[in-house]
């Protein structure tokens, strides 16, 4: 196993809010249409905003901002704003467009914070091998978005500590997540009450 | 050694370009008077945040400040369009995807 070493990230997950149900009630001619709608335009946003898309996984986007050591604060911009924009296109265009077409209403929810990720290479030799994002903020990140609500934003106290003021101000603790029997506190975000542009 | 991030967002009081001078400018800022405001704490200056509760002496303050120097001004946000235009764009996108 290959470690290419620690790096600083920002990290969301975006699923769907029961998408399993809905799969399973869908024909199956309407299920890569179900998720190409939804993931498609996530992996574009994301990159938009200078993230890079880490492995799909069904309905499950993960959007990794790697913070560089000087000029960090735009990274940290980026990254909450474009989890604003997730959040606005999937209501207003990609759930609006796929119940034009007859596929179920979409609705996300999103997890995000930030912390120290490592790098490495996981495989056998014979096996093709691929770089793998491993690190406490991912699984904790997996988490937080569990506590989102649908087209709810939810993110963890090291994120929350390095947002602009603007964003700060639209915050609003929750109770913690229990990790590890400590207590970590959580926020949800409520883009509703600042102007995006 | 790896110094721990902090962030204090600051509001420009005033940008001037030093008199005679082609490339040197005074700028004062303040912390964001939304969340930051200037108390006194056992008769020290203190900067406070109001919204996570965390008191900053001035002297503490002052020796941040200079930690600064020799730090780039950086600006480097993503180039993307207002939300109400990124909602048309990615209509379209979308729309272009599923046709």
């Amino acid at each position: 196993m290959a470690d290419h070493g620690s790096i600083e990230v920002v990290v969301i997950y975006a699923d769907i809010v029961g998408s399993t149900k809905i799969v399973n009630e869908l024909p199956e001619s309407k299920i890569p249409l179900f998720y190409k709608i939804y993931c498609n335009e996530l992996y574009k946003i994301i990159n938009d905003f200078k993230g890079f898309v880490y492995k799909p996984v069904g309905d499950e986007v993960i959007g990794i901002f790697f913070i560089p050591e000087t000029g960090w604060i735009p990274t940290i911009d980026n990254s909450i704003r474009c989890i604003s924009y997730i959040r606005y296109v999937t209501k207003y265009v990609i759930s609006q467009i796929a119940e034009s077409i007859s596929l179920p209403k979409i609705q996300c929810r999103i997890g995000a914070d930030y912390g120290v990720a490592q790098i490495v290479d996981i495989g056998v030799e014979g096996i093709k091998i691929s770089a793998e994002i491993l690190g406490n903020v991912m699984n904790v990140t997996a988490k937080i978005r569990e506590k989102s609500n649908p087209g709810e934003v939810t993110i963890g106290q090291k994120y929350y500590e390095q947002l602009h003021t603007d964003y700060k101000l639209i915050c609003k603790k929750i109770n913690p997540l229990i990790i590890n029997k400590t207590e970590y506190n959580i926020y949800h975000v409520n883009f509703d009450n600042i102007k995006n542009s | 050694m790896k110094r721990e991030k902090g962030r204090i967002d600051c509001v420009i009081q005033k940008f001037e370009r030093i008199p005679g001078s082609d490339n040197l400018f005074r700028i004062s800022m303040i912390p964001d008077p939304r969340v930051w405001e200037l108390i006194e704490e056992d008769g020290k200056e203190a900067w406070y945040n109001k919204l996570d509760h965390v008191l900053i002496p001035m002297e503490e303050f002052k020796k941040a400040v200079k930690t600064m120097k020799g730090i780039p001004i950086v600006m480097s946000n993503a180039k993307v369009e207002n939300i109400d235009e990124y909602l048309k764009k990615s209509e379209k996108r979308v729309k272009d995807d599923i046709s």
